[in-house]
């Protein structure tokens, strides 16, 4: 049997998924509490209990890299990596703002991501969706920007993209941003959707994560890197570290 | 031996270390990013967090490699829940939950000042002669984030005596080093310059010397080398007097540190003195609280330099005596504190193995 957990702690919920084989068995998120870390072992321990199952029997972790909270990606990407460490599994990372995309279930047209990246600013990215079996494709590159040069930014990519014929008016929003920043996105030709495409549904990350451990893309956990998007403050105001880590042993 | 994992990642520091039950260190690894917050003349906390997430975990597998043991010899593992960096904290206190319960291992909260004051208690290999710490005992911990006394009775029984009232001391090495344009970090270059400099060449004052009490203040000496820079003029500085400026800065730190540890001794009416944290490892400090301990005769605990900056070693020692108390921490109550207080643990503290 295969088993593939999903975790996921990188915008405002705390969630998890187990699919066995192809199907997603069970799942569950809620929102984050202060620091995402206090409930995602035990919604981990009850995903994996409930199936009667432990982590010896996972033969995939899949986890969103963000971009999102730095500290809720560091929570989920810590636990990923440490549960994948103690028993040699096989990691995927997934990137937060597709699993958005993705949750976007049938949608068949362009998807504007846009999530909340705190100090005015947003995460954004510009999919093509075309049904609930294909994985939405990335138009440009995923960005973090003020609201404004954010928006005008999706609608160029949008208007740019000659391979769907379609007006802006089809472009459907998802994600918390365009709700923090409504007096920005309601000025922008895009539709928006259901609230519940606003948040990261685990089952989406597992259902990302099970396509790319099938065309082997699961890596191991030492490999697995953040996606930040956004540099923390000293390194734009002074410029990147000029320095890596230095690991030593100090035996007696 | 079952041994206990220590892991420590409050400020700059991504630390793992395996420590028997009966206090012998098997092995000390540290992730210093020393060279990352080199530029900014400072810990840049996201950074920290950000290398913290990429090192801790090859920092883990390297304390269990280098003591040979597999993750059956564990007894459980110890990681620091503050006070320090709360982004930084964090991604240790999830790695060790993680592992905690990915091998089934019970988990033991630690403070990190705690760890400080207690990490004498571990042997010293490469001077077996140095006696371990023992209470009850008075502990100096100076590190670039604290500067206090302790009277230690037993573990978990502390009283703090005194402490700074502005910057740690470490701070103030770091400042003065900066004002001087010495590397980073400030605090190692001072204590390389100053071997060549005169500590008398300049009197700065020694905040607090005349007060009754055990407290500290340094923010006073860092105005004085800053008003001492500005009235000699803007040419450059000789090699000459900035080693002169740094042994007179250092003198007046280590004057302030080694009377005021001397006078807690003798009101405590304890046998030994422990020197702990990472300015505990100038060589000056450690030099004049040996000969005043000597004279006071008064037994001094220097803990081993490995021992004094940030490190797992001191967390799993704190980790391994919880242990042996039957002490630990519900997994879902572990929690990172910045400000944690000594003496103050937070989480629930379970008696026997969870």
């Amino acid at each position: 049997m295969f088993f593939l957990l999903a975790i996921d702690t990188c915008l405002t919920t705390t969630g998890v998924a187990l699919f066995e084989n192809e199907h997603p068995v069970a799942a569950t998120y809620h929102r984050s509490e202060r620091q995402h870390a206090s409930r995602l072992l035990k919604d981990i321990d009850n995903i994996l209990s409930s199936r009667r199952i432990g982590l010896a029997d996972l033969k995939c972790i899949a986890v969103t890299t963000g971009p999102g909270s730095f500290t809720g990606l560091r929570v989920g990407l810590t636990t990923a990596k440490s549960l994948a460490y103690s028993h040699g599994i096989p990691v995927v990372g997934v990137n937060s703002l597709e699993c958005l995309a993705h949750g976007v279930y049938g949608h068949r047209g362009t998807v504007a991501v846009v999530v909340d990246a705190k100090k005015n600013e947003v995460y954004a990215a510009l999919y093509k969706t075309f049904d609930s079996l294909s994985e939405p494709i990335e138009i440009g590159v995923a960005f973090v920007d003020n609201p404004i040069s954010a928006a005008q930014r999706l609608t160029t990519l949008a208007a740019g993209d000659t391979t769907t014929a379609q007006s802006p008016r089809d472009v459907l929003v998802v994600g918390d941003g365009a709700l923090v920043y409504a007096d920005v996105f309601s000025h922008c030709p895009f539709r928006s959707g259901p609230t519940l495409w606003n948040v990261v549904h685990p089952e989406c990350v597992g259902a990302l994560g099970l396509r790319r451990f099938a065309q082997g893309s699961a890596i191991s956990w030492e490999a697995i890197e953040p996606v930040y998007l956004r540099k923390a403050e000293a390194e734009l105001t002074v410029g990147p570290p000029t320095g890596i880590p230095l690991m030593e042993v100090r035996n007696a | 031996m079952k041994c206990i994992l220590g892991i420590e990642t409050s400020c700059d520091e991504t630390a793992a270390s395996v420590v028997e039950l009966t206090g012998t260190v098997r092995s000390n690894v540290v992730a210093t990013q020393i060279p990352v917050h080199a530029r900014y003349g400072g810990v840049v906390p996201e950074l920290a967090s950000r290398n913290h997430v990429m090192s801790i975990l090859p920092v883990v597998r390297e304390a269990l490699n280098s003591a040979y043991l597999s993750w059956s010899g564990l007894a459980a593992i110890a990681v620091t829940q503050g006070p320090g960096l709360i982004g930084a904290l964090l991604v240790g206190i999830q790695t060790a939950k993680s592992l905690a319960y990915a091998f089934k291992l019970p988990l033991i909260a630690v403070d990190h000042v705690e760890a400080h004051v207690t990490a004498a208690m571990l042997s010293n290999p490469k001077h077996p002669e140095m006696p371990t710490a023992t209470p009850p005992y008075v502990a100096m911990v100076a590190s670039g984030g604290h500067t206090a006394l302790y009277r230690v009775d037993a573990i978990g029984n502390y009283t703090v005596l005194g402490h700074t009232l502005d910057d740690a001391a470490g701070e103030a090495f770091d400042k003065v080093a900066k004002m001087m344009g010495l590397p980073y970090p400030g605090g190692l270059a001072i204590d390389r310059v100053s071997r060549e400099g005169n500590p008398a060449a300049i009197a700065f004052p020694r905040g607090m010397m005349g007060a009754a009490n055990l407290d500290f203040s340094f923010s006073g000496l860092k105005t004085a080398v800053r008003n001492y820079l500005a009235n000699r003029g803007s040419f450059p500085l000789s090699s000459i007097e900035i080693a002169d400026i740094a042994a007179s800065a250092q003198e007046a730190i280590v004057d302030v540190l080694v009377e005021k540890t001397i006078r807690a001794a003798r009101g405590e009416h304890v046998r030994q003195v422990v020197l702990s944290g990472g300015v505990a490892a100038n060589h000056r400090l450690r030099e004049r609280l040996s000969r005043r301990c000597e004279e006071e005769q008064v037994q001094v605990v220097l803990t081993p330099l490995e021992y004094c900056t940030d490190n797992a070693a001191m967390v799993a020692n704190l980790g391994r005596l919880f242990y042996s108390r039957g002490e630990f921490t519900s997994p879902d109550a572990l929690d990172a504190y910045a400000n944690l207080r000594i003496g103050s643990p937070r989480g629930i503290r379970v008696r026997e193995s969870p």
